[in-house]
């Protein structure tokens, strides 16, 4: 077993008397897709939130890469490869499609203000070169169409597109999709999960928070299930689907059900 | 990938070769005395635009700098003999220090902090320029500030200077597109539109923060050291908040974002005023008129995104001759 390119040990989070995670352990291993489930309010986006840096755990650390990153700022985090796009779609909304993707390169784009300033050969070769690799991103997951558009203008569904395509710019080693499969139709969940298992064959590992179970169970490698803030289960998505506390967190107890 | 291009002839040096021509038609030295301050004033509302309309950072003190870089380059030049090219860049320099100190001070600052910040500042610099008597003048402000010359060339009439600030501006504007249109333009705009998105495409958003005050203001700082070396007097109470917001009105009117623009909306502000004298007295409410109207019809100003301009040409697709529009931003199913 090769070292786990992330991990998370011991993590709780609490916001004030609301334990969002109690003693979460996760470990993400390289080259899968993991698929993190979970009621509402489970603690799924938190669990995001801290790895890559944008909260501070209460108690715990995360290593990434072999590097402890607990509480580090979170472009320091994203710089060593993370992606991530949001629940709520977060786009540059009046930039172009192009240039979104273009800011995802951020790091990768090494100019500098003298070069800037002159027009220098070589600032010139590294912007087209940056427009170039983003024009193939887009083409890619099929949005060259409309890349010089402003982003706040297309759809909600390419929104989401933008946002993995700006996430993927980066050449990140870990890329972490929360929800991207919020308010899509059958079909567009479908090119969803063919996307999503083209990008691990490109070569980043995938972290996916879901609620669409057909797709979570269709892409993931291992499944983790969280509820009311601690990991209740752990395992490929055929173990998970039989896990007792797992149905039992999702449709509430026999006696209950009897109860009511 | 290439981006289509919008004009089909490179409208830049155009514009620029017929406001070379200029002086030949406008003889008048009262009228060219504005032009040149609608030059100088149009550098500064660049650097706001930088600052507000690139950065979406509220700034009501830019005319603090304007000042710093003015007092820095009559001082250095009148006391100390400095050569006015030396006078003239280290007023730059001296207000991406002042610039970059600022930023440092509300890197972490959300907006409406940011914005009483600048107003604290721009007050501070406005008490020092009126009570620091050895070094500014006092009330009596600098007089007999000398008039610039380069290479032995004395900037000394309104035609010679119109030059100078025609080619400065030109100068400022290649120089503020490039950046707009570079890394860090687009960090700059990143962290406008979502500051949180940003850090996670790995932007350390403070420090872009304080790169933008320093380079914004050391085009601010030029252009108060032009202004003071044509008007050859520096007055403490040029530099107010009152001008600050004149300042940001000019690039506003023109359309945040839209560097074009900010040089239309400077030309307005400061031309509009000198046609009549009554509407000189009633600027400010015109102005604040302007305002209003604009906010509520179109916020983005004349050149902005979707502004005024877009809706002009917008409405040429009613001609009988315009072609139908293409489709596009349909979802690809």
């Amino acid at each position: 077993m090769s070292r786990p390119l992330m991990q998370a040990e011991g993590i709780d989070k609490l916001f004030g008397g609301v334990k969002a995670l109690q003693g979460v352990n996760l470990e993400i291993r390289p080259g899968e897709v993991l698929g993190v489930i979970g009621p509402n309010g489970a603690g799924k986006t938190t669990l995001f939130n801290v790895l890559t840096g944008f909260s501070r755990p209460t108690r715990g650390r995360v290593l990434f890469d072999g590097h402890d990153v607990t509480g580090k700022p979170v472009y320091r985090v994203c710089q060593k490869g993370i992606g991530r796009t949001f629940q709520n779609i977060r786009l540059f909304g009046q930039m172009t499609v192009i240039d979104n993707v273009v800011v995802g390169m951020h790091n990768r784009v090494h100019t500098h203000l003298l070069g800037i300033a002159l027009k220098l050969p070589s600032t010139v070769r590294k912007e087209r070169e940056a427009y170039d690799k983003a024009g193939r991103i887009l083409e890619y997951l099929g949005l060259d169409d409309v890349a010089w558009e402003l982003a706040a203008n297309l759809p909600y569904g390419r929104q989401r597109k933008v946002e993995i395509a700006r996430a993927l710019a980066s050449e990140p080693k870990l890329i972490l999709l929360d929800e991207p499969s919020a308010g899509m139709n059958p079909q567009e969940a479908a090119e969803l999960m063919t996307l999503i298992s083209g990008i691990r064959k490109m070569g980043p590992t995938v972290v996916v928070i879901e609620h669409n179970m057909q797709v979570v169970m269709g892409i993931s490698d291992r499944v983790a299930v969280l509820d009311f803030g601690t990991k209740i289960s752990e395992g490929s998505p055929d173990q998970v689907r039989s896990d007792n506390r797992v149905i039992e967190a999702y449709l509430g107890r026999e006696e209950d059900a009897g109860a009511a | 990938m290439e981006k289509p291009r919008r004009f089909a002839v490179p409208l830049g040096p155009i514009v620029v070769a017929v406001a070379c021509l200029i002086p030949l038609v406008v003889t008048n030295d009262y009228y060219l005395r504005v032009l040149v301050m609608a030059l100088l004033y149009s550098i500064v509302a660049l650097s706001i635009n930088l600052i507000v309309g690139i950065s979406g950072q509220l700034d009501f003190g830019r005319s603090a700098f304007i000042g710093l870089g003015a007092f820095w380059s009559a001082i250095l030049m009148q006391r100390f003999g400095a050569p006015f090219w030396i006078a003239f860049l280290s007023a730059g320099l001296f207000c991406t220090v002042v610039g970059a100190g600022l930023g440092l001070l509300c890197r972490k600052s959300t907006f409406d902090y940011l914005t009483l910040i600048t107003i604290g500042f721009n007050e501070i610099c406005r008490l020092i320029f009126l009570n620091w008597q050895d070094v500014t003048g006092g009330a009596m402000g600098l007089r007999r500030v000398p008039a610039p010359s380069l290479f032995g060339y004395v900037f000394d009439t309104h035609v010679r200077y119109f030059y100078f600030a025609l080619a400065l501006l030109a100068i400022c504007y290649v120089a503020i597109r490039r950046i707009v249109k570079s890394k860090l333009g687009r960090a700059f705009e990143a962290l406008r539109d979502d500051p949180i998105a940003a850090a996670y495409a790995g932007i350390p958003v403070p420090t872009y923060k304080v790169v933008n005050f320093a380079l914004a203001s050391f085009f601010t700082g030029i252009a108060g050291s032009a202004m003071v070396h044509y008007t050859q007097y520096a007055s403490p109470y040029n530099y107010t908040m009152d001008e600050s917001i004149y300042i940001l009105q000019m690039a506003i009117l023109g359309g945040l974002g839209s560097l074009p623009g900010s040089i239309l909306g400077t030309a307005i502000l400061v031309i509009a005023p000198e046609i009549s004298r009554t509407f000189y007295e009633y600027r400010l409410m015109f102005v604040g008129c302007m305002m209003v109207v604009m906010m509520i019809w179109a916020p983005n100003g004349i050149l902005g995104k979707q502004g005024v301009g877009e809706r002009v040409i917008g409405l040429g697709r009613f001609l009988p001759w315009a072609k139908p529009p293409a489709l596009q931003g349909g979802e690809s199913r």
